[in-house]
C-alpha cells in the first residue's frame, strides 16, 4: 500500500470509529430519556401508592415492560429512605410485584454481593416472611451477608429474634457488638429477661451487647446488675458499656459507684464514667484526680 | 398559598417531597444543591418572594445543609426563612450542631412524609405567630 493508500485506511478507521461512538452516545441518550419518561409516567402511581392509595393490579398490568421495570426501581431506590406507614405499603408493592420472594432465591446465589444485597432488601422490606431466611444468613461465610441479616432482623422486629442475635456475637462467624446492637435495639418489644440473662454469659460480647441495649432501653428495674457490670467485669469493654448504660438509666444511686469505679480506670472507661454523671446531672461528682 | 423550598442532592426524596407538598396545597421550588438554594432563596425565587420556609438535607456536594443554614440566617434578607434540616445524623451532637447553626427543627432519615408534613405544618404555624 502507498502513502495515500495508508492515510485513506486510516481516514476510514477514524470515521467508523467516530461513527460508532455517536451512535452509542445517541442511543444512550434514547435510553435516558426513554427511562425518565417511563420514571415520570409511573411516579403518579407509585407516590398514590405510598399515599395510602390501594394497589390497582389492573393499572400495574396495563404499564408496559418498560414502566413496570421502572415501578419497580423506583420502589427499590426509595424502600431504604423511608419509613412508617410510607415504607410499609412499598414494601406491600414490592411484595406483590414478587420482589420478596425474588429475593429469597438470590440469598442463595453463589456471589457474596448477590446475597448480601439480597438480604439487605430482605431486611429492609420488614417483610415478616422473611424472618427465617435472615436467621439462617447469621451464619452466612460472607461478613457483609451477616451484618445485613442482623440488621434485616432489626426492621422486621420480631422479638423471637433477640436470642439468635445474641447467639451470633460468639462462635466462629461472630458479628460486631455495635451492629447487633444496632438491631436488637429496633426490635421495640424486645424481651428485658433475655437481655437479664446475658449479663451472666460467659461471653465479653454478650455481656456488651445486653448491658449497653438495657441502658438504652432505660431498664431502671435492671440497675442493680448493671451497677455489678461496672465493678465487677472482668472485660473493660464491658465496664465502659456499663457506665454509659448508667448514665443512660439516669438513676441517682449509680452517682456512688460510678465515682468509686474512676480512681485508676482506665482513660476508656473513666471518659464515660465522666459522661454518665454529666447524664446524671451530677457533673460535679466527677472526681478530680 | 405558602411556598417551600426543598433542598436536596436526591432526585428520588426532591421529587417526593415536592409532590406530597403539592398535594396538600404548598407552592414548591425544588433544586439539588446548597448554592442554588442560596441563589433562590435571595433572589426571590417565587414571584420575587422569599420562599416561607426551607427544608434542606445536611449531607450535600458542595455546600452542606448546615453550611446553607448558616449562609441564610448570616444574611438580613433571609435570616428569619424557618429551617427544617434532613438528617441521617440523629447523634446528641450533631442535633446540637444543627440548632446551633439556626435550624428550626430536624427530621431524622429514613423519614416518613406524613411526618414530615405535620413538621412543615407546626414551623410555619409557629413561624406565624411570632410575626
Amino acid at each position: 500500500m502507498n502513502g495515500g493508500g495508508v492515510a485513506a485506511f486510516a481516514a476510514a478507521g477514524a470515521a467508523l470509529s467516530a461513527a460508532v461512538a455517536i451512535s452509542i452516545v445517541a442511543r444512550n441518550q434514547v435510553r435516558r430519556r426513554r427511562q425518565n419518561q417511563a420514571h415520570a409516567r409511573v411516579r403518579p402511581i407509585l407516590f398514590g401508592i405510598l399515599d395510602g392509595g390501594a394497589i390497582d393490579r389492573r393499572t400495574i398490568d396495563a404499564l408496559d415492560p418498560f414502566e413496570q421495570r421502572a415501578l419497580d426501581a423506583q420502589a427499590h431506590s426509595l424502600l431504604p429512605k423511608l419509613r412508617g406507614q410510607e415504607k410499609e405499603s412499598l414494601a406491600r408493592l414490592l411484595d406483590r410485584r414478587g420482589a420478596v420472594q425474588a429475593a429469597k432465591l438470590r440469598t442463595r446465589s453463589r456471589r457474596p454481593s448477590a446475597r448480601a444485597e439480597a438480604t439487605e432488601f430482605l431486611g429492609q422490606s420488614g417483610s415478616p416472611s422473611a424472618l427465617n431466611n435472615l436467621l439462617g444468613l447469621l451464619n452466612d461465610p460472607k461478613p457483609e451477608v451477616r451484618w445485613a441479616a442482623a440488621r434485616g432482623l432489626g426492621e422486621i422486629g420480631d422479638p423471637v429474634a433477640v436470642s439468635p442475635l445474641l447467639g451470633s456475637l460468639e462462635g466462629p462467624r461472630p458479628i460486631p457488638v455495635d451492629v447487633v446492637a444496632d438491631a436488637v435495639f429496633k426490635i421495640r418489644d424486645c424481651p428485658i429477661s433475655v437481655l437479664r440473662q446475658g449479663l451472666k454469659s460467659q461471653s465479653a460480647p454478650v455481656r456488651a451487647v445486653t448491658v449497653e441495649l438495657l441502658g438504652r432501653f432505660q431498664a431502671v428495674a435492671v440497675s442493680a446488675e448493671i451497677i455489678e457490670r461496672l465493678e465487677d467485669d472482668p472485660s473493660v469493654e464491658v465496664r465502659a458499656r456499663a457506665a454509659r448504660a448508667l448514665g443512660r438509666v439516669g438513676t441517682p444511686r449509680a452517682i456512688d459507684p460510678l465515682v468509686s469505679s474512676f480512681g485508676d480506670a482506665p482513660v476508656a472507661l473513666r471518659a464515660q464514667i465522666v459522661w454518665a454523671l454529666k447524664e446524671i446531672g451530677v457533673p460535679e461528682a466527677v472526681p478530680s484526680h | 398559598m405558602k411556598t417551600v423550598l426543598v433542598v436536596d442532592d436526591d432526585p428520588d426524596i426532591r421529587e417526593l417531597i415536592t409532590w406530597k407538598l403539592t398535594q396538600a396545597g404548598y407552592t414548591t421550588l425544588a433544586v439539588g444543591d446548597g448554592e442554588a438554594a442560596l441563589k433562590v432563596a435571595t433572589s426571590g425565587g417565587v414571584a420575587g418572594a422569599a420562599p416561607d420556609l426551607i427544608l434542606v438535607d445536611w449531607m450535600m456536594p458542595l455546600m452542606t445543609g448546615i453550611e446553607v443554614c448558616q449562609a441564610l440566617r448570616d444574611n438580613p434578607a433571609t435570616e428569619r426563612i424557618p429551617i427544617i434540616l434532613l438528617t441521617a445524623k440523629a447523634q446528641e451532637a450533631e442535633v446540637e450542631r444543627g440548632f446551633a447553626a439556626g435550624v428550626d427543627d430536624y427530621i431524622v432519615k429514613p423519614f416518613s412524609p406524613r411526618e414530615m408534613l405535620s413538621r412543615i405544618q407546626a414551623v410555619l404555624a409557629r413561624s406565624e405567630a411570632r410575626t
